[in-house]
């Protein structure tokens, strides 16, 4: 029963409000301490469990990649392979618009069109891979710098270095291949081939095969890969487990706190005298004489 | 054991959270539901150590 000391305005409108942001039902039913309680309680916890997974728990859909090296540049369209609907995403979307974002995501990668073959914008970002040489591959990183060519292709320059630390600037241009445009990963894939004229410690640079920064708003909550997921795994190790659990816990926390905004605390109002021998038998609850006033009243 | 220590570590900001929250769902009195977060935190970890304690004597 709800207790007529709280003044719930439109439950309707609270409920809907403590689902898109933790603790607003309640504030706008001016119940600001447990308004606190819940946004400072349960967006800490989510935020804290994002940032102890480095961002990336969140996720509405998993890809399940069968080709080696796929993770990177899956290259057709989500109908095309299998996915599956993240089911920790259901605890975490009660968690309002923090976790939104997913869904939205979610549409943008489905209707992207995979691998890009043509480069439509200049391109300015740290690249980290292998340089193709006549006879080897060499781990190489730095700065790339892109700008489109003629149709499929690519020109201008990469500064970097080797592991070794030997600095190198050269002039590169060939046909790019870049992994698609949304994606639950910051890394993007990318390959430059048929290169002429470069060299590096005197022999041709044949290719450049590795990855460039995704842009935030292309791969934050987005889908991902199960290599990406065991890419997580391997750098974060338990931190990752933990991260997405926090978040959970925080989505599930706000299931509670809406259903508080629409009904009221589950226990009563907390003031309530103890159960005594007759009440438990009759399975009656003794109210505060405040409250019993007030009904009166009523 | 030193190993685990840290994972173990989030448990507390967790599970405080969890009992501030849950608290605050189940009473509207404030000195109410710091009463009964204050009592859910300390058995639940007290809980916990217990559990701890038990697997890490069953795995030594």
């Amino acid at each position: 029963m709800r207790d007529p000391r709280i003044n719930f305005r439109s439950r309707e409108l609270a409920a809907v409000l403590a689902f898109l942001v933790p603790g607003a039902g309640h504030y706008y039913q001016g119940r600001k301490l447990k308004a606190g309680i819940f946004f400072s309680g349960i967006l800490t916890l989510f935020f804290g469990g994002m940032a102890l997974a480095d961002w990336q728990p969140v996720y509405s859909r998993v890809v399940y990649s069968t080709r080696p090296n796929s993770a990177v540049q899956i290259d057709t369209k989500e109908a095309s392979y299998g996915s599956n609907f993240s089911l920790g995403y259901a605890a975490q979307a009660a968690v309002g618009l923090p976790a939104l974002p997913a869904m939205l995501q979610q549409m943008r990668f489905s209707n992207d069109g995979g691998v890009v073959n043509t480069l439509t914008t200049d391109i300015a970002s740290r690249f980290s891979g292998v340089v193709r040489l006549n006879d080897r591959y060499l781990p190489v990183s730095g700065q790339l710098s892109l700008s489109p060519g003629p149709i499929g292709t690519a020109q201008g320059a990469f500064a970097g270095s080797t592991t070794d630390g030997t600095s190198f600037r050269i002039e590169v241009a060939g046909a790019v291949r870049m992994g698609r445009e949304v994606f639950g990963s910051p890394h993007r894939f990318f390959m430059l081939t048929g290169i002429n004229g470069a060299e590096i410690q005197g022999q041709e640079v044949l290719e450049l095969q590795g990855s460039i920064d995704r842009s935030f708003p292309n791969w934050y909550q987005a889908p991902r890969d199960n290599e990406e997921l065991d890419r997580l795994h391997n750098k974060l190790s338990h931190l990752f487990d933990i991260g997405a659990v926090f978040t959970w816990i925080a989505g599930l926390l706000n299931v509670m706190a809406i259903w508080d905004a629409y009904e009221g605390p589950a226990y009563g109002f907390g003031d309530e005298e103890p159960e005594d021998e007759d009440n438990t038998k009759s399975g009656t609850r003794k109210r505060p004489a405040s409250m019993e006033q007030t009904v009166t009243k009523d | 054991m030193p190993r685990t220590m840290p994972a173990l570590i989030y448990a507390l900001p967790l599970t405080a959270i969890i009992s501030v929250v849950y608290s605050a769902t189940r009473y509207e009195l404030p000195e109410k539901i710091f009463q009964s977060a204050l009592s859910m935190f300390v058995k639940t970890v007290i809980a916990l150590a217990i559990l701890y304690g038990l697997l890490w004597y069953l795995s030594s």
